[in-house]
């Protein structure tokens, strides 16, 4: 069961988790919209599932596989044109490290 | 087409140069599979590799894609000429149109209202005889329905997702908005069919939908819900031709916060690559960590910031299990009440909206979650069904806005019946 106490901090945690800085205001706001739906998911706890299967695509569909064969990659400059920084052939980013 | 009133409208995102250049495109109703010279315009997550696509988001404001979307390109290639991209909710989140970093988009029955999409507004107002835009949790069919024009959302699977930038995969599919059923029948007809690209595109036959689309209607069996047995009863359907029926849906009601959990889940996995480094915004950081979460936080609206959250918040172990792994399972559920419903009947009817366009006066910013436009079209987007909306004269029209939109849910594959009922509506109109 969700304790509605441990939300704050559970969004504070979803939230770097979705690489996102919330501002105070949004994670107000995130909680009481998340409070509200929560309640309204009630229904999810009180019908019986255990013995139901998940749908998570709404047709059966079997491994789909294309033929092995070899395609034309994208071009390297069609890849690079977009990228905010870039060197040569590579992407470039900050350090890893902090 | 009238540029400025488009521009005032904030339909459109970006416009086909030959366009604004004054170059005269095509604007007659479709009367066959060959689309020469119909104009048409694709929702601004839709990509092009002669327009920029943003999602109408800041993270894309210069993003120009290095391939375009396979149902675009089968337009192109019947002779369709592509007008420009439409506005939208910012990567569809939202379903009024007010979300998106380019503005809200004006209704063009009543300026003071949403339009819902950008596509539909084009379409209400003759700006381009098509229009193709994601249906999630059925944002194709309320923007249709708010402005007065017809919304499709094809079975799962019909049409290829390919191009299109998506952000709940299982759930969201190319839809069509058209202002009348001959010209959504070529569209339909046209953008159709398996393609390799697209791995949950179908290999079931396309069916010649621009000839089927005008067969008789013999006899139709319809499910309607108790509740809405009235708003049956306004569509006047020939009771030599439409045996309507009322049914109760058990679970029916529940499809909206189902499927919003669904949705904020798939989509903080799906947009995980808007990080800044190979394409779209970034924000400076220290490291890559700061940048990826400077990036995210500059480039998204306080509205997409919090479903990510929410998304990536219901994937925790302890919401996985009694959330998200819940609503997967009601889904079966609600799946299977459709299917069965569907078993005995050839069609269920259902309002498109629980209201008419909202008024854009209210002020409503940020996120609403969930947000009832999709109350009743999110089971369509959950099962994967076939669903249409067409306006209903003579219902629910108020401050200057069009007659309510019916709904009508088909068998999976059968988005022909979909399409003759709605011809046979609008000659009886």
């Amino acid at each position: 069961m969700i304790k509605l106490e441990s939300i704050k901090e559970d969004i504070k945690k979803a939230a770097l988790d979705a690489r996102i800085n919330l501002a105070p205001v949004e994670e107000t706001s995130l909680e009481n919209q998340l409070k509200d739906l929560l309640k309204q998911a009630a229904f999810l706890r009180e019908q019986e599932l255990d013995m139901v299967e998940p749908t998570f695509f709404p047709h059966n569909q079997q491994n789909t596989l294309r033929e092995d064969n070899v395609l034309p990659s994208m071009p390297l400059d069609n890849a690079l044109e977009n990228a905010p920084e870039a060197d040569d052939t590579f992407f470039l980013v900050p350090k890893i490290v902090e | 087409m009238d540029i400025n009133k488009m521009k005032s409208l904030n339909a459109f995102i970006s416009f086909n140069p030959a366009v604004t250049s004054g170059k005269q495109i095509g604007q007659a109703s479709v009367k066959t599979a060959a689309l020469d010279g119909t104009s048409f315009a694709l929702a601004d997550n839709i990509c092009t590799t002669t327009l920029k696509t943003t999602c109408a988001s800041r993270t894309l404001e210069a993003y120009q894609p290095a391939f375009g979307s396979i149902a675009g390109q089968k337009l192109e290639d019947k002779g369709a000429l592509l007008v420009g991209k439409t506005n939208m909710d910012e990567f569809g989140m939202g379903t009024w149109g007010q979300s998106s970093y380019f503005g809200a988009v004006k209704n063009p029955w009543n300026e003071k209202h949403t339009a819902g999409s950008g596509a539909a507004a084009a379409v209400a107002c003759g700006a381009v005889t098509l229009a193709l835009a994601a249906d999630r949790l059925g944002e194709v069919r309320q923007a249709a329905a708010y402005c007065g024009v017809i919304g499709l959302k094809p079975t799962y699977g019909r049409v290829s997702r390919s191009g299109l930038i998506d952000c709940a995969p299982s759930l969201e599919q190319l839809g069509i908005i058209a202002k009348d059923s001959a010209s959504l029948a070529a569209a339909l007809e046209t953008i159709s069919g398996h393609d390799p690209k697209d791995t949950t595109s179908f290999k079931t036959e396309v069916p010649p939908y621009v000839n089927l689309s005008q067969e008789k209607l013999n006899s139709v069996k319809v499910a309607v819900p108790e509740e809405w047995k009235a708003f049956a009863d306004v569509a006047g359907l020939n009771k030599t031709i439409f045996q309507v029926k009322t049914v109760s849906l058990q679970f029916f009601k529940h499809a909206l916060v189902t499927a919003y959990i669904i949705a904020a889940v798939e989509a903080f996995s799906s947009m995980s690559n808007f990080d800044g480094v190979r394409f779209g915004l970034r924000g400076e950081g220290k490291h890559l960590q700061e940048m990826y979460r400077l990036t995210r936080t500059k480039g998204f609206s306080s509205l997409v910031k919090e479903f990510l959250t929410f998304g990536a918040l219901i994937s925790y172990g302890k919401y996985y299990k009694d959330y998200f792994l819940r609503a997967q399972k009601m889904r079966s559920i609600i799946k299977k009440e459709l299917e069965d419903c569907l078993q005995q009947y050839d069609l269920l009817l259902v309002p498109a909206v629980p209201f008419n366009a909202p008024s854009l006066e209210n002020g409503v910013t940020g996120s609403k979650l969930p947000d009832n436009a999709a109350y009743y079209s999110a089971a369509a987007n959950l099962s994967g069904l076939p669903a249409i909306t067409c306006p209903l004269p003579g219902y629910g029209a108020a401050e200057g806005l069009p007659a309510a939109g019916l709904q009508l849910m088909a068998k999976a594959w059968n988005e022909t019946l979909l399409l003759q009922t709605v011809r046979f509506l609008e000659k009886e109109q």
